[in-house]
């Protein structure tokens, strides 16, 4: 998707039957499936293409739309059949899984908007490696003491700081498409916020 | 429906007892033998025919043979399945029969002077629970929802599914053996339970009767049968106010005869989703028994200075361990008699206390899987709303204990601990024959997938607990000009080095055009199915051609191999049976008459001409008839046992040799 697309993702009709769908992998008419690489993951599970998503909603979504495309249902079907199922199946779990993720969620915005991937840009803020490398020490030193209550401390500062920039994250996405610099600085905060990720998984 | 010819039956094939279920108006059948006995012991065992030459048993007449034919009987075979000598290491020990290598490090179990791989085993189990279920039914059974333990590798479910192919079932799908119970569990929060499925004490089966019955809600008209009558009260509070829109999140603890299994789910209309799974392929039931068992060969080797070495007395050992075990479920002390021969006897008393301290390391190690399963689904142990106790070992005192405090609530165990996954698969066999378009479920990959990286790193292509089926794709190149195939290893396991996780197989991708370095831009997609294996499929962007692709698995069959059994399957289970055997002796003559041939050229200026020539004529000899090889396998057998003695003294020149240089 270009920047600047709109929120309401486009109807989509039926290769078969030529009515609109509801999801573009399955007609609810005539229980076709279809193979939709071009369509986001949005518009795969109905929802607005937007940062804040209702979790029920989403997860209703979801439901209703495995129940008809999963293998499961294509179990005695022809083998075409049964491999676009399988197809549609993991694009479907796909989409649900990063739509459920605040921060994977706000990633893929920042993608279908044109900005950077984590790949082509791993830049982070100035602070952000000193304040690791500090960390760092802190809970090697914890741990070597034993000082459980130290490390707890800690995790509650790296816990308020990931959360702290989760929020700055949501600002960001839900400002998106934005300019150029809005996009740089939102690769910036989901690569800052990696790093508190990583030292969470830590201590 | 039963009664269409398009029945798909459910089968828990499991490491101690395989089952078999199915659904039919009335709702879920479990088939019992004449004795109303619904376990069927996955036991094989070689018998000589009175005509002449050995016949196979499978279940409770192979396991009767245990004890007096310790070699040519076969336990625990499911247990090798899919994994290679290395691997067993461990447990070899504790088998009563012999255990030797085949092709690429694949197992092969000896039964007297035959041998057989752990797929051929298992598939006697399902083809003799097969025939059972077909004199039942009176009809065949051809299709089948296979249960496996939900922490089996892509190598140990392949190798399942070849077992139930060489039996002649067609697997419409393989599915946890946690998630199946969860399915089971789940039907009968419906509140539509007959009264024949009513629990007793120590959920052990009470109706021995008939089958068990469990109608299913939309297929049958409720006539009024009791209610579930679940063992704790809160247990059946929870349940009543489980409707079926309720969501509800439950814990299934599955601890079985060789394997453990969590899997944390979370039940909502009709949807059972996974959400975290973890477990242990090589800890169960049967460990509880051995610690039995070492305490008392140290104790008889200690007091009567005696080994137990002997097969029978290994395979003897072993059957009263399990029934010590068995009664310390009940009773706080087990009396312990054996007869070591010319008047010595072992008189023991091990008390419930005695066996809990000595499995208690074993069941903490369930509970870190427990404690993992619930951190990967982002939830805490009062977040739980059920524990189901799934497998016969959760029957051990201790294990409820611990799961409960663990839990911080009374188990569920209103199910029958035994015949709950098999119910769960003849379930989801009606699902899949379209007659419940309102259930389904959502599994996991319960394993990490990825591939082996320049330096040996692990790189995770589709992380574990990820909702199946899922997809991923990676960029190959290449790095010498002209480079027309890649070599690809494919990982499973969580560690960050390739050589900690466990290798599916090399992937070879081959037919690339010809182009300078780097420049090929081959795009792999790693693709897990619903039954939790890989599919792989390569192409070759720039010139938009498929590359072909060969999969070597690390060890058990290729693909080739599979399907060519598979295909004789069809024609004749016997005859497959054999065909499995012919191709395993067949591999085992290519590898033998090679590694021979490459000694001899190690060892040839240490052998006079004679000895050499007799060497030479015997590998041409074995060669020779590998390319028409005898309708009697055992003839094959015998001649390649041959070629292993003839070929003795040069193995023995060659070990000389390598230590005389080394």
């Amino acid at each position: 998707m270009t920047a600047g697309s709109p929120n309401t993702p486009m109807p989509v009709k039926c290769g078969t039957c030529e009515r609109p769908m509801d999801v573009p992998v399955f007609c609810g008419n005539c229980s076709a499936l279809a193979l939709a690489n071009e369509a986001d993951y949005f518009q795969l599970l109905n929802q607005p293409r937007q940062f804040d998503v209702d979790p029920a909603r989403l997860r209703q979504a979801y439901l209703n739309v495995s129940r008809e495309i999963h293998p499961d249902r294509f179990a005695g079907k022809s083998d075409d059949v049964a491999q676009l199922s399988l197809r549609v199946s993991s694009q479907i779990n796909r989409a649900f899984e990063v739509l459920s993720d605040p921060l994977r969620r706000a990633e893929y915005l920042l993608e279908l908007s044109g900005g950077k991937s984590a790949s082509e840009d791993k830049s982070v803020s100035p602070a952000v490696l000193a304040e690791a490398l500090e960390l760092r020490e802190e809970i090697d030193d914890a741990r070597a003491r034993g000082d459980t209550a130290a490390l707890g401390d800690v995790r509650r500062r790296l816990e308020a700081r990931r959360e702290r920039r989760t929020d700055e994250i949501a600002a960001l996405a839900r400002a998106l498409p934005g300019d150029e610099s809005l996009r740089n600085q939102m690769r910036i905060t989901l690569n800052d916020v990696k790093y508190d990720l990583r030292m969470l998984e830590q201590v | 429906m039963a009664g269409g010819d398009d029945l798909i039956v459910g089968i828990d094939l499991g490491t101690t007892f395989s089952l078999l279920a199915y659904v039919d108006r009335s709702g879920v059948q479990v088939i019992r033998d004449e004795n109303g006995e619904a376990r069927f012991p996955s036991v094989v065992s070689l018998r000589p025919r009175d005509g002449g030459g050995t016949g196979i048993v499978a279940g409770w007449d192979a396991r009767r043979r245990a004890v007096e034919h310790p070699r040519t009987t076969v336990h625990s075979a499911l247990g090798l399945i899919g994994r290679g000598l290395a691997d067993v290491e461990g447990e070899r020990r504790f088998l009563a029969y012999e255990l030797a290598a085949g092709p690429r490090d694949s197992i092969q179990i000896r039964l007297g002077d035959e041998a057989f791989s752990p797929e051929q085993i298992a598939a006697h189990v399902l083809s003799a629970l097969k025939s059972l279920g077909e004199r039942q039914l009176g009809r065949p059974i051809r299709r089948a929802i296979i249960t496996v333990p939900a922490y089996f590798d892509d190598a140990q479910r392949n190798a399942t599914r070849h077992a139930a192919q060489i039996a002649g079932l067609e697997v419409v799908r393989m599915i946890n053996e946690p998630t199946a119970a969860a399915l089971a569990y789940g039907i009968g929060l419906r509140g539509a339970i007959a009264s024949s499925w009513a629990p007793c004490e120590n959920g052990l089966a009470s109706n021995r009767d008939g089958p068990i019955s469990l109608p299913l809600p939309h297929c049958s008209e409720n006539d009024g049968g009791a209610a579930l009558e679940p063992q704790s009260s809160d247990a059946a509070a929870e349940s009543s106010k489980s409707g079926s829109d309720h969501a509800e999140t439950v814990a299934v603890y599955d601890l079985g005869g060789g394997t453990f299994d969590v899997s944390i789910l979370r039940i909502e209309s009709g949807v059972f989703q996974v959400l975290s799974t973890g477990g242990d392929t090589h800890l169960g039931g049967d460990d509880f028994d051995r610690e039995i068992i070492q305490l008392i060969e140290t104790e008889v080797a200690r007091d009567f200075n005696l080994p137990i070495d002997s097969p029978a007395t290994r395979q003897g050992l072993r059957a009263l361990s399990e029934a010590v075990k068995i009664r310390l479920s009940e009773a706080l002390d087990a009396r312990i008699e054996l007869d070591l021969g010319a008047g010595r006897t072992y008189f023991r008393t091990l008390t419930r206390d005695e066996f809990e301290s000595r499995i208690a390391a074993l069941v903490d190690r369930t509970l870190q899987k427990c404690d993992q399963a619930l951190r990967d689904a982002h939830l805490a142990p009062e977040q739980i709303d059920q524990v189901v106790l799934v497998g016969g070992s959760t029957r051990v005192p201790l294990v409820r204990r611990r799961v409960e405090e663990r839990f911080r609530r009374r188990p569920y165990t209103a199910l029958n601990p035994d015949e709950v996954v098999a119910i769960g698969a003849a379930i989801q066999g009606s699902v899949l024959g379209g007659e419940r378009p309102d259930m389904l479920l959502l599994d996991v990959a319960s394993l990490s997938l990825g591939v082996e990286t320049l330096g040996g790193a692990m790189s995770k292509l589709i992380l574990r607990n990820t909702t199946i089926p899922s997809r991923a794709t990676e960029m190959f190149t290449t790095f010498v000009d002209g480079q027309t195939a890649i070599q690809i290893r494919v990982l499973q396991g969580e560690r960050e080095l390739a050589a900690d996780c466990r290798v599916l197989g090399e992937f070879v991708l081959g037919g690339l055009p010809p182009m300078p370095a780097g420049i090929p831009k081959v795009e792999v997609e790693f693709l897990i199915d619903a039954n939790g294996i890989l599919n792989v499929a390569a192409r070759e962007l720039r010139s938009g051609r498929a590359a072909r692709i060969q999969v070597i698995p690390n060890h058990g069959l290729t693909r080739d191999e599979a399907e060519h059994m598979a295909r004789e399957a069809i024609k004749h289970a016997r005859a497959d049976l054999d065909a499995h055997r012919r191709i395993d002796l067949l591999n085992q003559i290519a590898f033998d008459t090679a590694k021979a041939e490459q000694m001899l050229g190690r060892v040839a200026h240490l052998l006079d001409a004679a000895k050499r020539e007799t060497i030479e004529q015997e590998i041409a000899a074995l060669r020779e008839l590998a390319k028409q090889p005898p309708s009697d396998l055992n003839d094959l057998q015998r001649a390649l046992q041959r070629f292993g003695q003839g070929t003795l003294s040069l193995a023995e020149i060659g070990i000389r040799e390598a230590l005389r240089s080394a």
